[in-house]
């Protein structure tokens, strides 16, 4: 039996007693455990939790590996954030949801509800054509979910990705990855996500996840891995369909995840709420009009684009008193030769 | 080299000689040195030893006297201020960017200078075109043995500051040179109670040329006891170490809203704590102007969204600097990255962002030759 105290998705204490059930491993050179607990009892938890999921950076790291502990903390940091965009409703079912955390432990961890189904790879060309639609509709679900959160996932996989057998359901997983919308895009390749260009930094958008998306479906469908984006275009029927421009090179050019769920015929899992909090604008709103009041009163700023101590090119002298001049000359002389001849 | 550098803000003030001078950060006396005589501090017993330079010809001897030298201020003995000096360095270079730094005790005012001065130590100015030296190299020296080398060996919190009554000093200074101009950069660093309480002795301020308030995002939050109100708001009185400075600055301008003249930064301090907030988050993942970004448009936007989040979270006392200074910026800010524990930094000691307050003031201050530092602060 294991006593732990983290803090909830509330920023309160709460504590459980637990036993893991298993402890993977997270692959080689990878310093965070997956565990299975079962909770034996538990104050600051949602009612009726019998199982957690725990990711643990385990043991102590020499200082040159943070690298677990900086993927820790940015699941922790998507997990409240993905907490928070949908604490209107019901948290979706299409993503892990984080429930509890404790960063400064000795083995830092994230308490998640218990994954659903199983990795997907268990699952692929094993799916009846009604399994193979619930297994898009509802990856395209946690993208739109996703997208509506403005969150990235970065990293969908056919480990990341679950599939629950009995009840047809998505989950999308690990979130360590994960970035908002606009932030740099996750470094690093893997088959399963656009093929970045060489030494390329760019900001991450949802068509990201979207590229993901098809070639899992597809993998889901067929049981073999897209061998590259061009194999697509021998797709025909349905897949083609749902499919299509999924493969662009260029983000903007690949379907939205809503795109995708009307070529499914399936509906919006969130129809869409503003989640920008009011007061948060109105501060950006008070930042710009004292802004623009102390410009006005001091003096206006530069020119965008001005450095501030480049010497200043001298001012030009208006030419026409000169050429002015020159006419007047050329007039007379004019009239100086006329009267002459 | 010369011994002066463009000044981009104001002019130098000169004497009636023609010689440069400076406004003494002890007792506010302004004077010009003399080009001759120097002083050095005997380690041992805290003596001064006067030196004529026009004793030494070589000129060799004569650079090296003038190394960690200092000059004394002439201002007639007053008080506790009956004999001062000053780094030659200070005098020199004309007109030197002093830095203070405002917050409340325990804020981490010194522990984020630390890591700054560290970082300053470490070259990271040098995408900006700057070479960087201590101005006296027993005083970097002392200040990175009291503060930096604590925080990396023992993890632990740095000493609090003296308060001001025990003397105001420079916590550490640089030279930056930017081909023939050089820059002395000096950072004033007083503890949190002579700023919370008006101490006579914190008369520097109106020396200062540049401020960094540092905001304590457990009080301006209400994260810790008594930090709220009886409604559960933070604190309506915000930082006092930031009203009195704002009370003891005189604005300038001529229109009916006065604002002070001088480039000022806000720092949300031990951000890490708030890494989760996704506003925080964001900027705390972004590169650091250490790494040789500079965009103003992402300064402003990054003071634009930490303006909305104290004013989201009912701080705006906090906020009183922005709107008293004609160009002020807000950064978020860890100087360690996280909490120790047992002593030590499991992840090591990670400063994020600590140098992009001091690179904003050098870009209000226009010593940052990059496109678009007129609009940082505005």
């Amino acid at each position: 039996m294991i006593d732990i105290t983290f803090l909830d998705t509330a920023g309160q204490q709460g504590s459980c007693t637990v036993e893991v059930e298993f402890d993977e491993a997270g692959g080689p050179g990878a310093h965070i455990h997956s565990r299975l607990l079962r909770v034996l009892s538990a104050t600051g938890l949602p009612p009726g939790v019998q199982y957690l999921r725990q990711r643990l950076v385990a043991g102590k790291l020499p200082l040159s590996q943070s690298e677990p502990y900086d993927l820790l903390d940015n699941e922790i940091r998507i997990g409240l954030h993905l907490v928070r965009r949908f604490r209107s409703g019901p948290y979706p079912a299409e993503l892990s949801q984080l429930v509890g955390y404790d960063i400064d432990a000795d083995e830092p961890f994230a308490l998640f509800l218990p994954y659903g189904g199983e990795p997907a790879w268990k699952a692929a060309g094993r799916l009846t054509l009604d399994q193979q639609r619930e297994f898009e509709i509802g990856i395209c679900r946690a993208l739109q979910l996703l997208a509506q959160a403005r969150v990235v996932h970065g990293r969908l996989s056919p480990d990341t990705v679950r599939w629950d057998d009995p009840s047809g359901h998505v989950q999308l997983v690990d979130f360590s990855r994960a970035v908002l919308a606009g932030e740099p895009a996750p470094t690093g390749t893997s088959p399963w996500n656009p093929p970045a260009q060489p030494g390329e930094t760019r900001a991450a958008t949802p068509a990201d996840d979207v590229w993901s998306a098809g070639a899992l479906t597809y993998y889901a469908a067929t049981g073999r891995q897209l061998d590259s984006p061009s194999e697509a275009m021998t797709l025909r029927g349905h897949l083609q369909t749902l499919l299509d421009g999924v493969f662009s090179a260029a983000a903007a050019q690949r379907p939205a995840a809503a795109q995708l769920l009307r070529r499914l015929r399936a509906p919006d899992p969130w129809p869409g709420d503003d989640d920008t909090d009011p007061r948060f604008a109105a501060g950006q709103r008070e930042f710009d009009q004292i802004t623009a009041a102390k410009q006005a009163a001091v003096a206006p700023p530069p020119p965008s684009g001005h450095t501030e101590r480049a010497p200043r090119k001298p001012r030009r002298r208006p030419r026409w008193p000169l050429l002015m001049l020159l006419m007047i000359i050329a007039v007379a002389v004019v009239t100086l030769v006329v009267e002459t001849s | 080299m010369t011994d002066s550098y463009p000044p981009p803000v104001g002019a130098p003030v000169m004497m009636g000689s023609g010689a440069p001078t400076v406004r003494c950060y002890h007792c506010l006396h302004t004077f010009a040195w003399d080009a001759q005589t120097i002083y050095r501090r005997e380690l041992d017993t805290g003596s001064w030893e006067r030196i004529s330079l026009a004793d030494i010809t070589d000129p060799v001897e004569r650079d090296e006297a003038q190394r960690n030298a200092y000059v004394r201020c002439p201002n007639p003995a007053t008080g506790s201020e009956a004999e001062h000096y000053l780094p030659l360095g200070y005098a020199r270079y004309l007109p030197p960017l002093v830095i203070g730094l405002v917050g409340a005790s325990h804020v981490g005012k010194t522990t984020l200078l630390a890591t700054m001065v560290d970082e300053i130590g470490r070259g990271r100015l040098t995408p900006y075109g700057f070479t960087t030296r201590p101005l006296v190299d027993s005083v970097h020296a002392d200040f990175q043995k009291d503060n930096f080398n604590v925080l990396l060996g023992e993890g632990a919190a740095v000493a609090a500051t003296p308060p001001a009554s025990e003397g105001v000093e420079l916590a550490d200074a640089f030279l930056l040179t930017k081909g023939s101009s050089q820059l002395p950069v000096a950072f004033f660093d007083v503890g949190g109670e002579s700023l919370a309480e008006d101490d006579p002795a914190i008369r520097f301020i109106q020396a200062v040329s540049a401020l960094i308030f540092v905001v304590d995002p457990d009080r301006a939050l209400g994260r810790i006891d008594g930090s709220r109100d009886q409604r559960g708001l933070p604190s309506s009185v915000g930082d006092r170490a930031f009203n009195t400075v704002l009370s003891r600055l005189s604005p300038s301008g001529s229109s009916t809203v006065q604002y002070f003249d001088k480039p000022a930064a806000i720092v949300l301090a031990k951000a890490d704590t708030l890494r989760f907030e996704p506003v925080l988050g964001r900027w705390l993942r972004q590169e650091d102007v250490a790494a040789g970004v500079f965009d103003p448009g992402s300064i402003r936007a990054e003071s634009r969204d930490l303006y909305a989040f104290l004013y989201q979270n009912d701080a705006t006392p906090w906020l009183a600097p922005f709107k008293s200074f004609t160009r002020c910026t807000l950064h978020a800010v860890s100087a360690t990255g996280g909490n120790p524990v047992d002593k030590s930094y499991r992840r090591g000691l990670r400063p994020r962002r600590v140098l992009e307050p001091l690179v904003a003031i050098l870009a209000m201050k226009g010593m940052i030759e990059r496109p678009g530092t007129g609009q940082v602060g505005w």
